[in-house]
Formats: structure tokens, sequence, C-alpha cells
């Protein structure tokens, strides 16, 4: 039965030309999870928003957007849960809807204590939410959202900052709303492993038009014959030529058994690494926030050479970001040595980029820095120069971290600390990233990644290092570092028992 | 939770404890009242954190009693009783006196504020305000949310910009403060529009809190209520006022009435000390 149902949607932001959406008509079930999959720039948020309706998006729209009857209630998770959360302690947080809603003490009680039950919220109930790790913030929103009982989850991004586990959590967490309480959930993803296999049904946008609608096998079946693999799950990508998508795994266990029945074999695509010399290493480095807390990062060696990408992975709330803001010297060590290299530049970019950002506009901001002339070498290098004119805060999530980049190599800084950079980047904008850091590190910088991205590492890095209880507890090439560990690695690693790392390695007979 | 069995008695009966100390200790000026507070304060803090924890507290107590019976009769020489001569000034025992319950009753407010802020737990005094006032309170959490995540943009602005203004602070001081108060902004737009699709700003409000007023809550709150009448009635009567000038003059009432500043102050520790008991004997029954 049609719980949904979308016809000849068209949309256009007010002052531009641009359609946002074009002719877009489909039909979404009761209790279905549907996940929406688009490049950077592709509609996806803009369907979101018009189909909650609260704070539409200002602009001309034509087209119909029904629901089964009149009392559907939805309910939107935007992609940052930190502007989600409003109050300070998560059981005020879930009890917020109700209270707006003015219900009575014992039915907002009721909604409290059965939200925070469904997602075991029981043991954070008394926490202040700014304490929260990545997934319980989103878990802590999801229950506030579900406090109101809506009968349709809107989710942009969920999965952005996420570790692998708190991943699967997160989808276990939908599949059960979907399956138990008849909850219709609409995910929209750039990033897709997690979903894709779990979904009903995928939508595949791009720049505005729906390109695909049906089930998740006929879809990586479309994305791959068309040349979009970047948006397929890493075991479909197994299925290397068209004849092959006859059967296209969408997990590790289906990926296993394709491979079983596929002749194939392995070619390693790693070049010979040379690292330089050291630019910045830490010897001995503990650190805690406060106190009475625990090190949160203790004992940790670690350094960066010229000529490599060293990537570190690890759970969220490993205290990754609090080492790269060590390395950078954002923060003193409780203990321990952090040295530099004589003349040595390091570039830092936190994983919200729009800190480094200066300028009225983009010309502006890469002007002040290394003047006209430089600028405008960047701009084409980047491929930025149509965007010269706009406020940086005002660029999508992928030109921004593009932005970013171009200010740093101004500088031409030695080491280079990102902070996540791949979240929030839709597969090309993640390959044109790579490519970058590649021909950086061939230039002879030091770049450091601390990422939850085990696919881009292995694409890329030198070695790779796991973050745990404050140290490394791993450090390896990168070659090794997949192949030995089994948590934190690409899905590839896993269905080939170490034989290859990425997709491209397993070769076809 | 509280770990404090008198932090999670009902908000209205922990408050309205609290508040009648507090007032009472800065309505009196009875050297036994001040006296019985601090003994309060002290078993109350013993019951909580253990003997040395009250120790240090009593300290604090000694030294402002000390401190305010030293200098009041420096700085004041009225009173009868000369002890003798600093100077011109003449010592009285009445000043020394005065001085040293006022410190005692300063000590009594620091520590009864003290020990009711580790007590209580966050939410009572927002359950107070968000019974009264539902929309002011969630504006006032929301306030104080806004500080640290300014300050973390702040931080990240500055840490990011650094290799770009390696020369000028100043400027990158400034600019770095430009940036943050921007991001800042505009994340609070984004709260703004996600707090709206929860509902917010549609009608009238309820405010929900974990507390659930029971039979006990009720009659505690009127046991406290007639206690407060009882020892402001000694006031009143004179019975536990006590004057030092000319002459030391203590209240004419019987010593009675002393029991009701002494049944608040010891209140809190009777309600740890209770639920350390009921605890003890559930246990001996099983």
């Amino acid at each position: 039965m049609a719980f949904l149902e979308i016809k000849d949607l068209t949309f256009t932001y007010a002052g531009e030309e641009k359609f946002a959406l074009r002719d877009v008509s489909c039909t979404i079930g009761e209790g279905e999870l549907c996940l929406i999959l688009s490049p950077n720039g592709g509609g996806k948020t803009t369907l979101l928003s018009l189909i909650h309706g609260d704070n539409p998006p200002r602009g001309e729209r034509t087209g119909s957007i029904h629901s089964n009857g009149t009392a559907t209630r939805s309910a939107l998770l935007r992609q940052d849960p930190d502007l989600g959360l409003v109050a300070d302690q998560v059981w005020r947080e879930i009890a917020f809807a109700p209270e707006n809603r003015g219900l009575s003490q014992d039915e907002i009680r009721l909604r409290v204590a059965e939200a925070a039950g469904l997602f075991g919220l029981e043991r954070l109930f008394d926490r202040d939410v700014a304490t929260l790790s990545g997934s319980e913030k989103i878990k802590t929103l999801l229950a506030a959202h579900l406090a109101d009982r809506p009968d349709m989850l809107l989710l942009d991004e969920p999965a952005g900052g996420l570790d692998p586990v708190a991943e699967r959590e997160l989808t276990e967490v939908l599949d059960r709303l979907r399956r138990e309480y008849g909850v219709t959930i609409l995910v929209a993803e750039q990033y897709c492993e997690p979903f894709f296999a779990a979904a009903d049904r995928i939508l595949y946008l791009e720049n505005g038009k729906l390109l695909f609608n049906g089930t998740p096998e006929d879809a990586a079946r479309f994305l791959l014959t068309t040349g979009r693999k970047g948006f397929v799950p890493e075991p479909a990508r197994l299925a290397l030529s068209p004849e092959d998508t006859k059967t296209v795994p969408l997990t590790v266990q289906a990926g296993r058994a394709f491979l079983a029945d596929t002749p194939h074999r392995f070619e390693t695509l790693r070049r010979t690494e040379r690292p330089g010399e050291t630019l910045l290493s830490l010897t001995d480095i503990s650190f805690r926030f406060e106190k009475d807390a625990p090190d949160l990062v203790a004992g940790m060696d670690l350094s960066l050479c010229r000529g490599e990408i060293l990537c570190l992975l690890g759970k969220g709330g490993a205290g990754k970001s609090t080492l790269l803001r060590l390395l950078a010297g954002d923060l003193k060590p409780l203990r321990g040595k952090r040295k530099v290299k004589k003349d040595v530049r390091i570039a830092y970019l936190p994983q919200d980029v729009r800190a480094i950002f200066e300028g009225e506009t983009l010309r502006e901001e890469l002007t002040r820095v290394a003047g006209e002339e430089k600028a405008d070498t960047a701009l084409t290098e980047f491929g930025m120069l149509d965007l010269a004119r706009r406020h940086p805060l005002d660029l999508s999530g992928g030109e921004r971290q593009r932005a970013a980049l171009a200010k740093i190599s101004l500088i031409d800084p030695d080491a280079v600390l990102l902070d996540e950079p791949t979240r929030g980047l839709d597969r090309d904008s993640r390959q044109s990233l790579a490519q970058l850091l590649l021909s950086w590190k061939d230039a002879g910088k030091g770049i450091l990644i601390v990422t939850h991205d085990a696919l881009f590492a292995a694409g890329i890095a030198s070695r790779c290092g796991l973050l745990w209880g404050g140290e490394l507890a791993s450090l390896r090439e990168t070659e090794r570092f997949f192949k030995e560990t089994r948590l934190f690695t690409t899905r590839t690693a896993r269905i080939t028992g170490g034989g290859a790392i990425v997709p491209e390695e397993v070769k076809r007979l | 939770m509280s770990r404090s069995a008198f932090g999670r008695l009902h908000p209205a009966v922990s408050l309205t404890v609290g508040a009648s100390i507090v007032c009472l200790a800065f309505l009196t000026r009875d050297p036994l009242c001040a006296l019985l507070l601090a003994a309060g304060v002290l078993a109350f803090n013993g019951e909580l954190f253990g003997a040395s924890f009250a120790l240090k507290r009593l300290l604090l107590f000694l030294t402002l009693a000390l401190a305010g019976g030293v200098t009041n009769p420096l700085i004041s020489h009225r009173g009868v009783t000369i002890l003798f001569y600093l100077g011109d000034g003449a010592i009285t025992a009445e000043s020394a006196l005065y001085g040293a319950v006022s410190g005692a009753l300063l000590a009594d407010v620091i520590l009864w504020c003290e020990a009711l802020y580790r007590a209580l737990p966050s939410g009572a005094a927002l359950w107070l305000t968000g019974r009264l006032l539902p929309r002011t309170t969630l504006v006032f959490t929301m306030a104080i949310r806004f500080v640290p995540r300014l300050a973390t943009r702040l931080r990240e602005a500055r840490a990011a910009q650094r290799p770009f203004h390696t020369q000028e602070r100043l400027r990158h001081a400034v600019v770095a403060l430009q940036t943050g108060v921007a991001l800042t902004l505009e994340e609070s737009c984004e709260i703004a529009a996600g707090m709206e699709e929860r509902g917010y700003g549609k009608g009238k409000i309820t405010s929900y809190s974990l507390y659930r007023f029971r039979g006990r809550d009720g009659w505690m709150t009127g046991a406290v209520l007639i206690l407060d009448a009882l020892a402001l009635t000694g006031f009143l009567t004179g019975a536990l006022h006590f004057s030092y000038y000319p002459g030391l003059l203590p209240g004419t009432g019987s010593p009675a009435w002393y029991v009701f500043p002494l049944a608040l102050a010891f209140l809190p520790a009777i309600a740890e000390r209770k639920e350390k008991m009921l605890w003890r004997f559930s246990r001996s029954k099983t």
C-alpha cells in the first residue's frame, strides 16, 4: 500500500536557475526502508525537506507529495547531530518534543521511558549531551524524535561521522524500527555501505533527476553498468564486468560465495614506499582533558616523515582528533615531547573545514594568502574558477573541502594534518581528494589523516595505525595492516581473507 | 542520579529545607543557632563524603569564626565588658563575640550552599524554574550551551588559521573571532529550525520532570513548613533573639525553642543516615 506518493515534483531554489529537483515521481510503501543515493548536490537534502514539509526551502515548486492520510507526522534528522540537540541532558532532550506538544506529565513519562528503552539509553539518561560520542548523539536524537511518535523518519546522512561499529548499530536500530513499529524510513546518503543491503528500495538521484528506483540488487546492477561504481558497496564491485551482474553480492558473505565461483587472481597495486626524513614526532606523549579523567592519549610514540601518507583508524572517541591537535601544537601534552624539524610548516584541517575560512569570497580568501596571481593559478588547478565569487561558507561540502585544500596548498606546507577528510564527500570527491593527496606525497609532503574510512585509507596510505586505549595498538605498512586487522579493515580484505585489500586488486581470470 | 538520599527527595522538599536553613542563617544572630547550623552541615557532609571531608569544612568554619572574632573588636569598640586597650581603642568581649558569630554564620551560609550544591542534582533548581517559567528556563539552559559551542569554534578557527598568520598575531585573533562567531550564529539558525520541527513555539508547552510528587513528599514539605513557622515564632517572640550591645542579652524564652532550628539543621543528615539504616535493615531481614 502506498504510504507516500510523489508526483512530478520539480523544485527550483529562489534566486537560482538550475533545477534542484526535476520531475521526480515515486511511491514508497508503509514500513519501507528507502535509501536515497546521490552525489553531492544531487538533490537528496532538498527532497527530504520537501517531504518533511515544516520549514520548506524557499523557491518554486510544482508537482505533488501525498502521504497516507492527514495525520502523518514525519521527523527530519539533519546532517550534523550536534545541531539537532537542544537540551542539556539526555532525558531532557527526549522530553523536549512531548513538552512542546503540551502533553501531561504522565504521558511524557511514558513517551520518555519508551523511547529511551528502545535505544538502550538508560545508562546515559543523566549524561550531559555535550559529552556523548557521535553514535550516542545520533541514538539520543533518534529517541528524541521518536518520542514525538512519527510515522516517518527522514535521515540526512546519518552515518557521516560514525565508525564501522556504530554504523552497524545504527543500521540495526533502523531495521528494528521499520520491522517492529512499522515506521517508514528514508535515508539520504552518498556513502552507502551500511544501508545498501538492508534497504527495501533504492532511489538514485543525479542533478535533481530520479535515474533509478528499485531493489538493492537491481540498483547495484544499474550503478555498475552505468559507470557509477563509487555508489555500490565494496562486495558488489567485485562483480567486475556487466556479464557478471547476474548475481550481485551485496554483503561480505555473498561476496565470498561469489568469489568461490569466479576464477580470479590478486594483483597488488602497491608501489614501493621510500619515506624521507622525519618532519614531526611525538615521544611518550600523554594527555587528558580533565584532572581526574583517565588519559585519552597515553604514552604515544608517533612520527611523520616526508613523502608518506599515514592513516590512523579507530573507534569514535578513541582520541583520534585529540592526537591530531597534539601534533598540530593546538594542545600541550601533559607528559612527553613533541619535536618539529626546523622550518617545517604544518597545516591542520579540522573536521569542520569551515574554520579555516576568513574571506568574503573564495578569490579574496586565496588572494589574502599568496597574492592575486597565485590565487588564480590555484583556482584553476583546483577547478574552482566558476566559484571564485562565492562566499566560502555558502559552498557545498565537497567544494568547501577543495577550497580549504587549495588554501593550504598556497603556503606549501611540509606536513599536512587532516581530520576525517572524507566525511560528507561523495565518491567522486573522494577520488579527487585521493589523487591530490597522492600528488602531495610524491612532492615530498608528509600527510597524516585520521579517519573511519578503511577503504579510503587502504587506497592511499603508506602506513596505517590503529588507535586503541590511548596508544597505537598497531602501526604497519598498509598492506600488512589491512591483512592482519579484522575489525577496521576493508570488506574486500574480509572477503578475500587478506588476499586483496581494495576491490581493484581482484582481477578476473 | 544524585548519590545523596536527601538529593533524591522531591525538589519541593529538598529545596524547601535548603532555603529554610539558609534563610535561618541570614536571620539569626544567636551563637547557639550558629553552632547548630554548623553541626548540621558537618554531619551532612560527614554522611555524604566521609569524616575527613567534614573535618576540612570544620576548619573553614573555625577560621572564619576566628577571623570575625579578631577583626570586629579592632573596628567596633561598642560593648561594656572591656578586656584590654589596644592603643586608644577598647577591645570588648561583646564586640569579639559578635564578630565571631557573624563569621560563623557566614561560614554556615557558605557551607550549606556548597553541601546543597553537591547533594542536589543539577535538575532540582531547573525543576523549580521550569514549573514557574518553562520557556525562560529552556532559553536559559540553551544560552548556557551556547558559550562552550562558541569557545570550541573559536579554538578550531585559531588552530586552522595559525599557519596563515605567522607574523600578525593580533590580526590572527581578530579574524579567528570573526570566523568563530559567524559559524556559531549560522549553527544557531539551524538549531532553531530543528527545534521548530520538534514542535517548539507552536503553542503552550509543559515542563517535564523526572520527579513525581508522592504522599511522602507532601507530608515532609508540610513538616518542614511547620518547623519553619515555629522557628520564626521563636524569633518574633524573642525566645531565639540574642542581643550583644550594650551587654550580652540572651533570649527570654525556654531553651526548648532551640529544638526547631536543631531539627531543621539536622534533617538532611538524618535523611542520609535513615537511608543507610533502611538498607541495612532490609538486608538483614532477607
